[in-house]
């Protein structure tokens, strides 16, 4: 069975992103669940925690790039609560999950086909 | 406000590993601005915990609630319901909350989940930093609002001692002088002539040397 994947995705900048992967004919895996967030700056050490806990083994975070960000800093916030949350995962020794951060400029379908690649 | 910071989190699972249920306790004072226990951490703190034990393949079950301060009694009394529902509380307030929780649930283990640091204040995002010594007899009137006692890494009260290089403190390069400190601030407010004053030594019965202390306000007693 594929792992549960959840991704997190900033409405701004990866939200149109995953619009125009349908013109590429990709389409979205059963395993991987979408939440978009109004900036993914709101995100909280555990939001990302809760998801491991309720049996997602990768929760991923989608921002922008560092001058892209539409609320200026939210990706670099959200960087850093992923962070948090991955020391705090190795800091118990948990290894069934991982929780990564990736930045994307609006409309880079490209690296979000590798993202998607990756999972 | 009194700043704290987590325990390592390896320490706080051996407190609460022989118990299969707690109550994360937050609390809505200092602890909450220094973002050391508050709602958000003591969620987070209990979502770590139910990892890690799920992860060992153990039963473990948390109650999380945050009320507005664990040193008033009317606060502390409002959580009876989940503190019966539990083996233990985790507390994550200062030593304070920590202490009045135990004071008023004798039959049930109070667990501290952070390290209380001092009395300090927000110096940037993220920053905090300690202004007071608690020391029960301010001085700041006499020193320009820099207090030597906390600031000063030995507490001189007539300082600066030798050790003063460049404002900044022979301890560490990161810490100011606070005598450095004192002296600009008096020049600034041309009052320099304040510290040419000797203070004599310090009472420090008023301070923690003369046991723990009590204030009493009598005219709001019944």
């Amino acid at each position: 069975m594929a792992a549960k994947v959840l991704i997190y995705q900033c409405s701004y900048c990866s939200y149109l992103t995953f619009d125009l992967l349908s013109q590429y004919k990709v389409s979205l895996q059963d395993n991987i669940f979408l939440t978009d967030l109004p900036c993914t700056g709101t995100i909280s050490v555990n939001m990302l925690l809760e998801a491991v806990e309720n049996g997602f083994e990768k929760v991923l975070v989608l921002g922008g790039t560092g001058n892209d960000c539409r609320f200026l800093k939210g990706s670099q916030r959200a960087q850093k609560r992923v962070e948090e949350a991955v020391k705090i995962l190795r800091e118990i020794g948990y290894d069934k999950a991982s929780i990564a951060f990736y930045g994307l400029k609006p409309g880079d379908v490209d690296s979000l086909k590798n993202i998607l690649n990756t999972i | 406000m009194i700043v704290a910071e987590r325990k390592p989190i390896e320490e706080i699972i051996k407190m609460v590993e022989k118990h299969e249920s707690i109550l994360v306790l937050g609390c809505g004072g200092c602890v909450t601005v220094c973002l050391a226990g508050g709602e958000k951490e003591a969620e987070q703190l209990a979502t770590t915990l139910r990892l890690y034990f799920q992860k060992e393949n153990k039963p473990f079950k948390t109650i999380t609630t945050t009320i507005t301060r664990q040193c008033d009694p009317e606060y502390v009394k409002s959580v009876a319901e989940e503190v019966a529902k539990v083996d233990a509380v985790l507390s994550t307030a200062c030593g304070v909350g920590v202490q009045f929780m135990a004071e008023n649930y004798p039959g049930k283990w109070v667990y501290p989940a952070l390290n209380t640091k001092f009395a300090g204040a927000n110096l940037e995002l993220g920053v905090w930093g300690e202004r007071c010594g608690l020391c029960g007899e301010c001085i700041l009137h006499l020193t320009g609002g820099v207090c030597p006692v906390i600031r000063c890494s030995k507490s001189l009260l007539n300082g600066p001692c030798g050790g003063s290089q460049n404002g900044k403190c022979e301890v560490s390069s990161e810490i100011d002088c606070a005598w450095q400190l004192i002296y600009d601030r008096l020049k600034s407010l041309n009052s320099l002539d304040l510290i040419l004053k000797i203070q004599p030594p310090k009472d420090w019965s008023k301070a923690r040397d003369g046991g723990p202390r009590k204030v009493v306000k009598e005219e709001v007693r019944l």
